[in-house]
């Protein structure tokens, strides 16, 4: 599944991107988040309860950033596996 | 293709039903005809602990002309309304569409309701409830409200029913004076659902002319929509061939068509426009 | 042979209890206390393993046992591979995964449990510790380098092959023109109705394993099991139950069988697997699996002198059974049912992070007659000449048989062009020609593809197979004169115990119903090679055939004896012998009771009354010999034959298949206008089995060219899993097939029977490809691979 969008917030792009990378504002950002705690540096465990109508699980696994690029871009790389299978994803981030 | 372990309760009316829903609201899920919902449940991709079964539940099976609005009770199978001549009479696409689903084993179980209340993207059900600008009655423990079949449809997968609330009524104004209806759907090979589904309700002036049109989309995108671009530009017009023609060509306004490993989104877009045309053309041929 | 059944439409015997719903499948088998089986399997196409947390899942209500590879490695044997080939690469594929997983799909650990439901439960309650690796998915890469799976093995080839004859460089050079062609033969899944299944009942106090398995080769799967978990082979007893279709999918031996054989020995238990249609769609093998190019050279006047073919096989990650065999099977029908002077072809065959490949209908040589057939419609093209014409005059002739051809084979018997001129009087070829004209100039687009295939089936001579090409049969008369034949062969819906019957009714003179066919048990069937290769009747029903002369020679010499006459005077004849003595029993007043075979006599088993008569029937016969007081000398008792019949090569069908479709220019739907089938299948026993075989190999074959293909993602996940995204035909899928035959009878057995299984998966595909091909002609298009969807059509029109 690829999903494209963009948003307009009302503050500057070096406040959106502190605010991104601060796993508890992140954790508020991720549908379904649960859980996001620092392993690592850039790395956080993560579970998320992911689902679409009837179809839904609850995924154990990684989030970390790549590619920090500040004030302009991030990129949130999630892995977790759970009963249904395992999740991937990476959200490309571009601050303009 | 075994479900998780699940409860199973047979409800005997509406209320024992949304008291169920109500115990478990997280849980708990409506069963009707099964067809969407045991597949995901075989799959594990849905794992309810507490099934619902309301398709026992006589009173919500019906089809009944009341004044000037068709009722159809949300358990009514799909065989009931292809083969109901009531509505063939007042309002064929109706059978039409349901004609076109899966195949008679399903007919026979799956639901209008469920189908209605699963949205899935290539359902046929939405597209034609959405042409005839449907609306549903929804039930819960805080009462009954109506959302029209468009607010309805909210996402992939996701209708506007809060936890707990139960379709269990869609009701639709019969369509009347000179009008012509049709069901055009083009069959993914394996799954039979629509690729790309048109579902148009046509009405004409006394002078031939388009008084209205209701066209619902389904499989195109993350939900059946109205292609209210096509609507607008063939209301006035003649509805000859030109005029077909040029307002199908907005059939997928605002809409980012779906690629799949069938078709492209591309592919997807070009019969769109395809099977619209030929689905408005076909309604007006059968305008009496 | 008194011909009251052969060459007719016999109804099967088997279908009233398919249709009753009495027959057993192997889920229907139910013995008490059984154990069920679920597995866990690898939803990564390529990962090491580093740890399986088990725990949770022994605890788990009703669980019994819990097995991963480290508890089975060593103590069964590898997943065996029969296809030899000069250095061949075989993986150590066990029967579950060890330190790696390697396709999606493979089996990593084995739950026990009370019941079904228990056990499927206790597998989300496994935990595998996966480390991603990279996966390699494009056959062309893993032969250029990539991520290596088997780290046994410095790359992923499995093997190179080279093979033909003739001078292939000479045939190019010396050529007027030549014509190039890529091809692709996308994974196909057989999808046999019937998903696999294994139940497994071991008895520790005989110390007895007994394997009901959904297999083609219950012989061959002893042998092979009994080897892997270490029973001897005479304590091991595999029954095939109904078989709900095959395709060469269940011609093979599993991990899955052995391991059920293995834990019901471990638990004294019965246990019972039956696949899931997912677990099908992934661990079943596929078929096909090939990219390659085809070259053809020839000469102005559309004479062929030489075919090249380079190709990468996609073997999947490990081999199955005869996994690295089949694109060798390709090889040996790169001359179609032409005359070429030279054929080369060279095979990559390599290791991906799939589930393995094998022989799925046709094995190896669809894709031949499909590649040969695409490049005789190339050439035909290149000339401006029809397509039929150009293949009538590179065919053989009738008298060139056996006709040998630069790829080491003898075909055994042809009349290609008979079978050509008739298939196109039934379709009006001429007619249709005009017809596509016509439509043209309006704008419609009908396209004709013409077919003119050969295939090699009957398998085989045991020198060109791994493991035996013969097959036997056992035929006994029993005393009270019912027929038992024993059958090596082991038919999954083909039909023999009807077409067996129908040869047994007519060589013993005998009701067809009081004849019964036997087979997959190899407690009571002597040993077999299987049902695979279209090889049951032309060398299972030689066996049988032949085992029935050597019985009637016998029961000849008995009622020699027993008429007291001369040898040369007894005759057999409508399930009778009888002696010339007429006159004499006329004037002696004599008359010859009869006693109808299917009556048995009520009481005790009678005399033969022998006294006076003039003739005797085969129960009489037999009787005779079971009772044994009035037998010739040096004659043992009974009356049974057993024969293995070693075929001296093997059959070559043919035929012509002529498609019409016409294709819809707005959308690129492609609707049927007219399918013709002529297929020449030798000798035929029952037309009515023949008709159903070809309808249902070109069913398959309009699957592979318009709709089925097993898609994997760059990162081995399966994305076609289940039946909502495979798309097998269905009835509205379908032209009406008008099929005709003609009938040249192979030398290679005494049936004249050549086979036909495959013959329709084989003769279909490139004649549909070549009519949608050929309907989109005025766009320029030479070639489109399978499947075409209308998707792909439309491409073309809207950008022409």
């Amino acid at each position: 599944m690829k999903l494209e969008g963009s948003h307009q917030i009302e503050a500057s792009r070096e406040r959106v991107h502190q605010s991104l990378v601060n796993p508890e504002v992140l954790q508020r950002c991720i549908p379904g988040c649960e859980r996001l705690e620092e392993t690592g540096e850039n790395t956080f465990a993560a579970t998320i309860r992911a689902g679409v109508g009837s179809i839904k699980g609850v995924f154990n696994g990684t989030a970390r950033f790549e590619d920090l690029r500040e004030p302009e871009h991030l990129r949130i790389v999630v892995d977790g596996k759970g009963a249904p299978g395992f999740l991937k994803g990476s959200s490309d981030l571009d601050l303009e | 293709m075994i479900p998780v372990e699940f409860d199973y309760k047979v409800p005997a009316t509406l209320d024992e039903a949304i008291a169920l829903l109500a115990s478990d609201l997280d849980g708990a899920k409506v069963l009707a005809g099964g067809h969407s919902l045991i597949p995901a449940m075989k799959l594990r991709l849905a794992q309810p602990q507490l099934l619902v079964d309301i398709a026992r539940i006589k009173s919500l099976s019906y089809i009944r002309e009341e004044g000037d609005q068709i009722l159809l009770g949300a358990t009514t199978t799909h065989y009931q309304i292809e083969s109901s001549d009531l509505l063939k009479t007042i309002c064929p696409l109706l059978p039409e569409c349901a004609r076109s689903i899966g195949d008679v084993q399903v007919r026979n179980k799956g639901t209008i309701g469920g189908s209605v209340a699963h949205s899935d993207p290539a359902g046929d059900w939405p597209a034609a409830v959405l042409a005839l600008d449907a609306e549903f009655v929804l039930v819960g423990t805080n009462g009954e409200r109506t959302e029209k079949a468009e607010d309805f449809f909210v996402d992939l997968l996701t209708t506007s029913l809060l936890p707990g609330e139960i379709l269990r009524e869609i009701r639709i104004r019969k369509p009347s004076g000179r009008f012509g209806q049709a069901y055009q759907k083009v069959p993914h090979p394996a799954s039979g659902f629509a690729v790309v589904g048109v579902a148009v309700n046509l009405v004409l002036n006394d002078d031939g002319s388009c008084k209205s049109a209701g066209i619902g989309i389904t499989g195109v995108a993350v939900k059946a929509y109205r292609a209210h671009a096509v609507e607008t530009a063939l209301a006035g017009t003649n509805l000859d061939d030109n005029a077909i023609a040029a307002a199908v060509e907005h059939v997928c306004d605002g809409i980012n068509p779906n690629t799949d490993l069938y078709a492209s989104g591309d592919y997807r877009r070009h019969l769109a426009k395809v099977h619209t045309r030929r689905a408005i053309q076909s309604a007006k041929a059968r305008v009496q | 042979m008194t011909d009251n059944y052969v060459g007719k439409r016999v109804k099967r015997t088997e279908d009233p209890r398919l249709i009753r719903g009495l027959a057993h499948y192997v889920d229907d088998i139910a013995l008490p206390g059984t154990l069920h089986v679920a597995f866990v399997r690898s939803y990564y196409a390529h990962a090491k393993i580093n740890s399986i947390d088990t725990e949770a899942a022994r605890s788990a209500p009703g669980v019994v046992a819990v097995y991963t590879g480290q508890d089975v490695s060593g103590k069964i044997g590898p997943v065996p591979c029969a296809g030899a080939l000069p250095d061949l690469k075989v993986p150590d594929h066990r029967v579950l995964a060890t330190n790696k997983v390697y396709f999606v799909g493979h089996p990593v650990a084995a739950v026990v449990a009370k019941d079904r439901y228990a056990a499927r439960d206790a597998v989300d309650l496994i935990m595998v510790d996966y480390e991603e690796l990279p996966v390699v998915t494009d056959v062309e890469e893993a032969a250029a380098g990539g991520p290596v799976i088997h780290d046994a093995f410095s790359d992923n080839i499995a093997y190179r092959l080279t093979s033909g004859e003739g001078d292939i460089d000479a045939a190019f050079a010396a050529a007027d023109r030549t014509v190039k062609q890529r091809v692709l033969h996308r994974r196909l899944a057989p999808i046999a109705m019937e998903p696999r299944g294994v139940l497994a009942r071991y008895f520790p106090g005989e110390e007895e394993l007994t394997l009901w398995s959904s297999t083609q080769i219950p012989h061959l799967m002893r042998t092979q099991v009994a080897l892997m978990i270490g029973i001897p082979e005479n304590k091991l007893r595999v029954i095939t139950p109904e078989v709900g279709g095959g395709f060469g999918s269940k011609l093979n031996v599993y991990a899955e069988e052995a391991l059920l054989g293995w834990i019901s020995m471990q638990l004294g238990k019965p246990v019972k697997w039956i696949e899931t249609r997912r677990e099908n769609i992934q661990a079943t093998i596929h078929g096909r699996g090939q990219v390659g190019d085809i070259e053809i050279a020839f000469k102005n006047d559309g004479t062929l002198t030489g075919l090249r073919y380079s190709v990468f096989a996609d073997l999947g990650a490990y081999h199955q059974l005869l996994t690295p065999a089949i694109p060798t099977l390709t090889g040996l029908m790169l001359s179609g049912a032409y005359k070429i002077p030279a054929i080369q072809m060279n095979i990559t065959a390599c290791f991906t992070n799939k589930m393995a490949t094998d022989a799925y209908r046709g094995a190896g040589r669809p894709e031949a007659t499909y590649i040969v057939e695409r490049g005789l419609d190339l050439v035909a093209a290149e000339l401006g000449v029809d397509p039929a014409e150009v293949r009538r005059k590179n065919f053989p002739q009738p008298d060139e048989f056996p006709f040998h051809t630069a790829t080491g084979l003898d075909y055994d018997s042809g009349d290609y062009e008979t079978a050509l001129n008739k298939a196109q009087e039934i379709a009006g070829y001429q007619q249709l020609r005009e017809e596509q004209k016509k439509g043209r100039e309006e704008g419609r687009l009908i396209g004709i593809g013409v077919s003119t295939y050969v295939e090699i089936c009957a398998l085989g001579p045991s020198q060109a197979m791994p493991a035996g090409g013969w097959e036997s049969a056992t035929v006994r008369i029993e005393p009270t004169g019912k027929v038992t034949i024993l059958t090596g062969a082991s038919p999954h819906g083909q039909g023999q115990e009807t077409s067996f019957a129908q040869i047994a009714a007519d060589e013993l003179g005998v009701n067809i119903n009081d004849v019964t066919v036997i087979h997959g048990d190899t407690g009571i069937v002597q040993y077999g090679i299987g049902t695979f290769g279209s090889r049951a009747t032309a060398v299972g029903g030689t066996a049988v055939f032949i085992a029935i002369q050597k019985l009637k020679e016998k029961a000849h010499k008995i009622a020699t004896h027993m008429l007291e006459a001369d040898a040369s005077r007894v005759s057999f004849e409508g399930g009778k012998y009888s002696f010339e003595k007429a006159a004499a029993a006329a004037a002696a007043g004599t008359s010859d009771p009869v006693v109808p075979v299917g009556e048995a006599p009520a009481g005790a088993l009678p005399e033969p009354q022998t006294d006076g008569k003039s003739s005797l029937t085969l129960q009489d016969i037999a009787l005779a010999a079971h009772v044994a007081k009035n037998l010739p000398p040096d004659t043992e008792p009974g009356l049974s034959a057993t024969y293995f019949f070693e075929p001296k090569n093997f059959t070559f069908p043919f035929g012509t298949h002529i498609a019409v479709v016409e294709v819809d220019r707005e959308t690129g739907d492609i609707k049927w206008l007219r399918y013709v089938a002529v297929d020449d299948c030798g000798k035929v026993i029952n037309p009515m089995l023949v008709d159903g075989q070809v309808h249902g190999g070109i069913v398959q074959s309009i699957g592979q060219a318009m709709y089925e293909e097993v898609v994997y993602d760059e990162q081995g996940q399966l994305l076609t899993g289940t039946l909502m995204d495979y798309a097998v035909p269905r009835a509205s899928h379908i032209p009406n097939f008008e099929l005709d035959r003609t009938e040249t009878p192979s030398p290679v057995n005494p049936l004249g029977v050549k086979g036909v299984g495959e013959a329709g998966t084989i003769g279909a595909t490139p004649a549909i490809v070549g009519a949608i091909v050929d309907a989109l002609a005025p766009f320029g298009v030479q070639h489109l691979d399978m499947p075409i969807k209308p998707e792909n059509v439309w491409q073309i029109i809207n950008r022409g």
